[in-house]
């Protein structure tokens, strides 16, 4: 078969085969992908922090709280193995919060908590006319002994 | 044909400079495969829970990968089939490396995150293994793995472009928008950091609403232009159009696709003329010249 031609047929092949596996798996097949992200302008979006109160004094709230408002002190997930990205994920997917996805959040930071305690906070942010809103709610508390669930979450 | 003679140009003559600088593409896409692999098996190790399964995981259970070392096990069998495939001792080896490579993909990324920074490396492998099973001279493998690399990148940055009009439409260009995701990155890196500065572009940006707007303008045109770079005469405008919005993505964003940053900048500059130039010197011709012997030698 001339090379032209067996070239053609590899590259329709593989142009094919993309297209129906990422017809029928919502856009994404690695490595094929309809690449959407960042398709859809202005709509609110949802990330995760994580700040340390270990220590802190003041009672914990459960009520959602402005920039200004978040408690302790700021813990970064990168430098501790953890992709802040995956977390805003677990965060903002899980849908009910059982046991076992409650182990799950922990054990993210399974090696992260002796002696420690953390604050898991959602961040969502939204369109305001000209301006974007930020508001952070708590989610978990983790330390060595367990994980405290917002109460509000859905079980 | 003259799509496809763009493309792939099988008829035109071979330099040893581009033989050479194939060569050293495909250590590239190697090395960062590897990197990937293990990088990937690495973080799997953290991970105990599906939240949502991708590509292969919505048919087997990549369970099976968390709580034990089968994801560094198949990163050294990832590692074990590309230097099979660098060094030419088996056809299909990065057709197995790529299939191993997409179920350390599919266990990784359980999480909920669709990253998309290692799809470009991942089609470029696949080219790798295609050429491979599909083509026997070895100017033909390596003119097929660059005409496939360059049609599917072509491909993926026009659907970017596309996936923004029919997401949003022509207003996706609003510098609001551009707002609400500086925020977004910006809570990113106060997660990752635990400290989030604006830079001068990102304050330009929020300070502009017409800066805003132009930013992403010439974001959406860049991608929707993409296509282009299936033609020789357009690749490396266009290519260094698409590393201009990464670096425009970085600086007002921070993401970075690193290993798709350098593989654009591997495809887009003319590295095989320049090392033609450089065999010319008698000095840089003495150095590459058992890097020439190599390249014949795993053709």
């Amino acid at each position: 078969m001339p090379v032209y031609r067996r070239a053609a047929y590899v590259l329709v092949g593989t142009f094919v085969a993309y297209g129906v596996l990422v017809g029928t798996h919502l856009g994404e097949f690695w490595p094929f992908s309809i690449y959407p992200m960042f398709s859809q302008g202005g709509n609110p979006w949802s990330r995760a922090v994580v700040r340390d109160v270990t220590g802190l004094e003041e009672p914990l709230s459960w009520q959602a709280v402005g920039p200004e408002g978040l408690m302790g002190r700021p813990f970064a997930t990168k430098p501790n193995g953890i992709d802040p990205i995956d977390l805003a994920n677990f965060v903002s997917k899980t849908e009910r919060w059982d046991a076992d996805r409650a182990a799950g959040l922990r054990r993210m930071f399974y090696d992260q908590l002796e002696g420690r305690r953390l604050l898991v906070l959602r961040a969502n942010g939204r369109l305001e006319a000209d301006s974007v809103a930020v508001e952070f709610v708590p989610y978990a508390l983790l330390d060595a002994e367990g994980i405290t669930l917002n109460p509000a979450l859905p079980r | 044909m003259n799509f496809l003679d763009n493309l792939f140009g099988f008829g035109r003559d071979e330099t040893p400079g581009e033989r050479i600088f194939f060569k050293l593409f495909e250590l590239f896409v190697v090395l960062g495969t590897v990197y990937l692999a293990w990088t990937w098996g690495r973080y799997t190790l953290r991970i105990s829970d599906v939240v949502l399964p991708l590509g292969i995981a919505q048919y087997i259970d990549v369970s099976v990968f968390f709580g034990n070392v089968l994801p560094l096990v198949n990163a050294a069998l990832i590692t074990v089939l590309l230097a099979a495939g660098f060094f030419r001792v088996t056809r299909a080896a990065y057709l197995l490396a790529f299939l191993l490579l997409h179920v350390q993909y599919a266990a990784r990324y359980s999480l909920g995150e669709i990253p998309h920074s290692a799809n470009l490396l991942g089609m470029t492998l696949l080219g790798l293994a295609l050429a491979a099973l599909f083509f026997r001279r070895p100017v033909e493998v390596r003119r097929f793995t660059l005409g496939f690399t360059y049609f599917f990148t072509g491909l993926g940055y026009t659907l970017a472009g596309v996936s923004k009009l029919v997401g949003t439409g022509v207003s996706w260009a609003d510098g609001r928008h551009l707002w609400m995701w500086i925020y977004e990155k910006g809570i990113d890196a106060l997660s990752k950091t635990g400290a989030a500065d604006l830079n001068v572009l990102q304050e330009l940006a929020l300070a502009d609403h017409t800066v805003a707007t132009a930013f992403l303008a010439f974001g959406m045109l860049t991608e929707l232009g993409a296509w282009l770079m299936w033609w020789r005469r357009f690749r490396t405008p266009v290519i260094l159009a698409v590393l201009g919005l990464h670096l425009g993505i970085f600086w007002v964003m921070n993401i970075m696709f690193y290993l798709a940053f350098y593989e654009l900048v591997l495809l887009g500059l003319p590295w095989a003329a320049w090392i033609d130039r450089a065999r010319a010197v008698p000095a840089a011709g003495r150095v590459l010249e058992p890097v020439e012997r190599f390249t014949m030698r795993f053709a």
